[in-house]
């Protein structure tokens, strides 16, 4: 019996001692595996050879850096349509810190003006339910669309 | 193996450094494009492909456990993006074959004896052309081609003399013609 589904094993030198010397032992008397065993090796050294004399093309590795550049801010300016407001609401809390008496006399005024605004807007409510409910949709969608948008410039800008 | 220098650029492109991770590009750019070259058979594919590949590393590189199996975490994305490709490539042409692309002029050996072996590859399954290349181009040991793979060892032995039984046929009926 030929143990030709051993001699690649045995030509990657994967085989273990035992198995090495019974294949040898086979080859001495097997003029048949024994050209098998030589067919692979040289197919095995073309293909090699065939494989390595391929190389990148011409300035490949500049097109891959830019590349990974250009995802790399992709990702990183993507990161800012959360960034801004964030900061923006930073922004208005260190102002407030920095005036804080004032800030005290316009968050009551705010408080005077909010007030009133909800009151109006109860009874605006109570009477008009439907323009209201619709109102409210609209004003939460166009809030929605505004960040989304937001969002979709500052990727477009990074590409 | 990896040596302490290619541990440490690693280690500064895992942390988003992007000069490290071009000195990896410059370090692998020729395994990767062959690697692809070869399962693909078509060199814009493969530079393409090999493109993504990159990108892909660059973004997972932070979930790389252990600096030292890079290479084999490397062909492993290259692999797997590959045969996605020929996937899609079967889809688009709705056929069970894959297409035997035209060679693109190479240069190096003998062109006849190099359109010979790469036809010959290109008409393997994909999975012979895989061990193929991983283990007579990219030298990975049976074990290793098992972890990469996620086959067991005994399979790898096994495919690997097939893929070889079927080279050999096809390339010496082509030799023949």
């Amino acid at each position: 019996m030929h143990p030709e589904d051993e001699l690649s094993a045995y030509l990657d030198g994967e085989l273990h001692q035992e198995e090495r010397d019974r294949i040898d032992a086979h080859l001495e008397n097997c003029p048949s595996c024994r050209s098998l065993l030589e067919e692979f090796i040289e197919l095995k050294g073309t293909f090699s050879s065939v494989m390595f004399s391929i190389s990148e093309p011409d300035g490949f590795e500049n097109r891959v850096i830019e590349a990974v550049a250009r995802e790399y801010r992709v990702r990183n300016l993507g990161k800012l349509w959360l960034f801004v407001p964030m900061l923006a609401v930073m922004l208005f809390g260190l102002v407030a810190v920095a005036c804080w008496p004032l800030a005290i006399q316009l968050l009551k005024g705010l408080l005077v003006i909010g007030k009133a605004l909800l009151y109006t807007t109860s009874l605006a409510v109570a009477d008009m339910p439907l323009f209201s409910g619709v109102a409210g949709v609209l004003t939460l969608i166009l809030l929605i669309a505004s960040i989304l948008s937001l969002r979709r410039l500052l990727r477009s800008t990074a590409r | 193996m990896v040596d302490e220098e290619l541990s440490r650029i690693i280690d500064r492109a895992r942390r988003g450094d992007q000069e490290a991770f071009s000195e990896l590009v410059i370090r692998n750019k020729g395994y990767v494009f062959r690697h692809a070259y070869g399962m693909l058979g078509d060199r814009g594919e493969a530079e393409d492909a090999a493109q993504e590949i990159f990108i892909k590393a660059f973004l997972a590189l932070r979930n790389l456990d252990d600096v030292h199996a890079f290479s084999s975490w490397l062909l492993r994305i290259a692999s797997n993006l590959c045969k996605d490709k020929l996937k899609q490539r079967a889809k688009n042409v709705k056929t069970q074959e894959m297409p035997n692309e035209t060679i693109p002029d190479l240069y190096g050996v003998d062109p006849a004896l190099k359109f010979s072996i790469e036809e010959a590859l290109a008409r393997l399954s994909v999975d012979h052309r895989e061990i193929l290349l991983l283990h007579d181009v990219q030298g990975f040991r049976y074990e290793e081609i098992a972890e990469l793979t996620g086959i067991p060892i005994g399979t790898v032995k096994s495919r690997l003399f097939s893929a070889r039984m079927s080279l050999r046929k096809i390339w010496n009926k082509e030799e023949g013609n």
